[in-house]
């Protein structure tokens, strides 16, 4: 803390002209042991350890001139314990494959590092960057640190604002996050970056209308590629791995409606990305469109993807997607096959909702009503034959004065085809002879906001959800989960937060602190000034499937201590 | 330290807030260097964000009440490509008339608010410089914010 106070006051002196931000992110975790040792007197504790993690972002403005810096840090504490006189390792942080001066304890990333120059309308940047081209079927890569997946393109980029006329170029290789600021971080993993070029043009003012083309091209790292980022070009083959083209096309207003348009083709070349024995090239069509008829605010998507997510199957292992198509699912809509209405290599279908502003900003209710085809049956997803995905979605938000309240329900079934399996072995498929049923899910979202003794602000947060299996390779048992929260604002920038978590999922891999399947955690917040936040927080929530920015991952429970530290200079 | 004091020394920005161009979503080019001279208050939000559904609101009204002293509200939807049809219809929906900014790519919340936490307030005084900075909402966070913005507006409304 005294040194970024050192690094603010040092700003200072560099002149009126310079501006340093620094944001910093402490946290200090204690996990409770999950593997109690037996017959051991006093050892029961001996699992415990505590880590810490910290995030520094900090930018230096300057002129035209931007240098910016993460620099993310860990350290394990009482890591290690003797038994029978023999030194045991609790987690190992640091792997032989990543280097690390601070031992395998501890472990110091210069993250993302960047540095930016705007010449008049145009900006170069080099070192760290994000870029997303059209709605992300041919490229979507943006800074996304909520569940620690955020990757960057180092390389260096340049935009170009000339006129009616934008023009993006990028070229880099992909740095994936390697410290978990919000997960516990278990083995650094080692980094493999991917090689990423591409660019796009926009053209506005064609009357109502703006168009847009885009190229990028990929070449995937082998997994002996080396240490990162040092591995050398012989670690990318050849050939490319990859092509991605496609346009997009925007409209305002005509016959009364927005409409946007984009198509994209994608060529493989990699035997890694073939469906099958076959070169199977992909495409992707996307269109949506918004009009507003009196109080009423109607909205369409409708897609067709085929063979369009496979660029995203072989960083499956590193954690995040490279592309990401656009949807309007509702995002905690997490089934078996989540990736199935998410990003399905093949699915086709459409989407409208209808929003009624019975009050404009105060009481809109709204519902929706999906129907999709997802034919994938490969790849990331398990399905055995394809399914009908129908979905509607009912909500109201109500924002008053004193009461708010945003809610949502929904139903959503994905019925399968009748299975065409050679379930007997025989060589034969019994074409349409098994019913494989439907995976159903049931899910209601409630925030309630309401005034508290003594203008005290209370919210109540929750949401349940239902699921019911059908014929599942691996999912079998039904099950439900939800999560509650309750908190209490006080004056003076105190906050009180009460948790409950629930799930009698057999496969979620943690267990509750209350009972097996109830989780229980309590938190207190203060704020002593609005730039800093400092929270501590007892107890355990479970682990589970979070998305963010339409990418999804599998988050490990927790069950402890934790004190966090975050402010901004 | 010399060198990069001398180096420092030849900014030309009139305040310490960083310039930026987004679309806003008539996909017009708007940059804040455009609102030199108001009082600009930036608001990062989403639309699957619901502290931020929640301040929108108090958003608006000080929008419309100060907007002829020279306040503006810059909604910034961090909406990604993925959700990015959404934004316009929700704000058309609600009735909102400050203007939305897309940013789509990430770049301006990298450089405001690294950590992406919503919603998140950053004020900027006439000068262009950043005059406070909040995150997160929670009731009476807006009465707060409002003292700031009449302080920030006082000189020139004097």
């Amino acid at each position: 803390m005294l040194s970024l106070m050192c690094l603010s006051a040092w700003a200072v002196e560099l002149g009126d002209d310079a501006h340093l931000a620094v944001n910093d992110d402490l946290e200090l975790r204690l996990y409770r042991g999950d593997s109690p040792l037996p017959d051991t007197t006093g050892a029961e504790d001996l699992g415990d350890y505590a880590e810490l993690v910290n995030r520094l972002n900090a930018q230096l403005f300057w002129g035209v001139n931007q240098l910016g810096l993460q620099l993310d840090t860990v350290a394990l504490f009482a890591n290690s314990y003797y038994l029978d006189d023999e030194l045991v390792l609790e987690h190992a942080l640091v792997p032989d494959t990543v280097q690390s001066p601070l031992g395998d304890q501890a472990f110091i990333n210069v993250e993302k590092v960047w540095y930016t120059r705007r010449l008049g309308d145009v900006e170069v940047q080099v070192g760290d960057g994000y870029a997303a081209y059209g709605r992300g079927m041919a490229l979507n890569l943006v800074r996304n640190v909520d569940i620690d997946v955020d990757t960057s393109l180092l390389g260096a980029q340049a935009n170009a604002a000339l006129g009616d006329w934008d023009l993006t170029v990028v070229s880099g290789i992909t740095n994936r996050q390697q410290v978990l600021q919000d997960n516990p971080n278990v083995l650094i993993s080692p980094e493999r970056g991917h090689m990423v070029s591409g660019a796009r043009v926009d053209r506005y003012g064609l009357g109502p209308a703006n168009v847009g083309a885009h190229g990028v091209v990929y070449s995937f790292a082998g997994d002996d590629g080396g240490t990162y980022p040092y591995g050398g070009f012989s670690q990318y083959g050849a050939e490319l791995d990859a092509m991605v083209a496609g346009a997009t096309v925007e409209a305002f207003g005509i016959g009364g409606i927005d409409w946007f348009l984009e198509g994209d083709v994608f060529a493989y070349q990699s035997e890694e990305l073939f469906s099958g024995d076959e070169l199977s090239n992909g495409y992707a069509a996307y269109a949506s469109a918004a009009a507003y008829p009196g109080k009423v605010t109607l909205l369409f998507e409708g897609k067709h993807y085929v063979d369009a997510y496979r660029l995203n199957s072989l960083v499956v292992a590193d954690g995040y997607a490279m592309v990401n198509g656009p949807t309007l699912e509702y995002e905690r809509a997490v089934t078996e096959d989540s990736a199935a209405a998410l990003g399905s290599n093949d699915i086709s279908g459409g989407r409208v909702r209808a929003d009624l502003a019975v009050k404009p900003a105060v009481l809109i209710p709204y519902a929706s009503l999906a129907v999709f085809r997802d034919r994938d049956l490969g790849g990331l997803h398990f399905n055995q034959a394809p399914e009908t995905v129908v979905h509607p979605v009912g909500g109201v938000d109500w924002i008053g004065d004193t009461l708010k309240l945003l809610t949502n329900v929904g139903y959503r079934v994905d019925r399968r085809d009748g299975a065409t399996l050679d379930v007997d072995g025989d060589g034969i498929d019994e074409a349409n002879q098994i019913d494989l049923g439907a995976d159903r899910l049931a899910h209601v979202d409630v925030d309630f906001r309401f005034p508290f003794f003594a203008d005290l602000g209370a919210e109540v947060s929750a949401d349940v959800k239902r699921f019911w299996w059908g014929d599942n390779r691996i999912q079998q048992t039904d099950f439900t989960e939800g999560t509650l929260a309750l908190a209490v604002h006080m004056h003076g920038g105190w906050t009180f937060i009460g948790y409950q978590d629930f799930t009698d999922n057999p496969l979620v891999q943690s267990s509750g602190n209350l009972d097996d399947h109830l989780y229980g955690a309590a938190e207190v917040q203060y704020k002593p000034n609005s730039s800093t936040t400092i929270k501590a927080f007892y107890g355990a929530y479970k682990a589970g499937i979070r998305c963010a920015g339409g990418q999804c991952k599998s988050l490990p429970g927790f069950d402890g201590a934790r004190l966090s530290v975050s402010t901004a200079f | 330290m010399l060198a990069l004091s001398l180096l420092l020394s030849g900014s030309a920005l009139a305040g310490d807030a960083p310039d930026f161009s987004l679309r806003n979503t008539e996909n017009d080019d708007v940059k804040l260097s455009e609102f030199e001279g108001q009082v600009v208050l930036l608001s990062f939000w989403a639309t699957w964000c619901v502290p931020c559904q929640v301040e929108m609101p108090k958003l608006q009204e000080m929008h419309s009440e100060l907007a002829d002293q020279g306040f503006t509200v810059l909604a910034i939807s961090t909406d990604d490509s993925r959700s990015k049809s959404r934004v316009k219809p929700m704000i058309k929906s609600k009735g909102y008339t400050f203007p939305v900014l897309y940013d789509t790519d990430t770049k301006v919340v990298t450089q405001y608010n690294p950590e992406k936490t919503l919603p998140y307030t950053v004020l900027i005084d006439r000068e262009g410089n950043v005059a406070y900075k909040h995150s997160g909402y929670s009731e009476g966070d807006e009465v707060h914010l409002r003292e700031e913005v009449d302080k920030l507006l006082a000189p020139a409304s004097e």
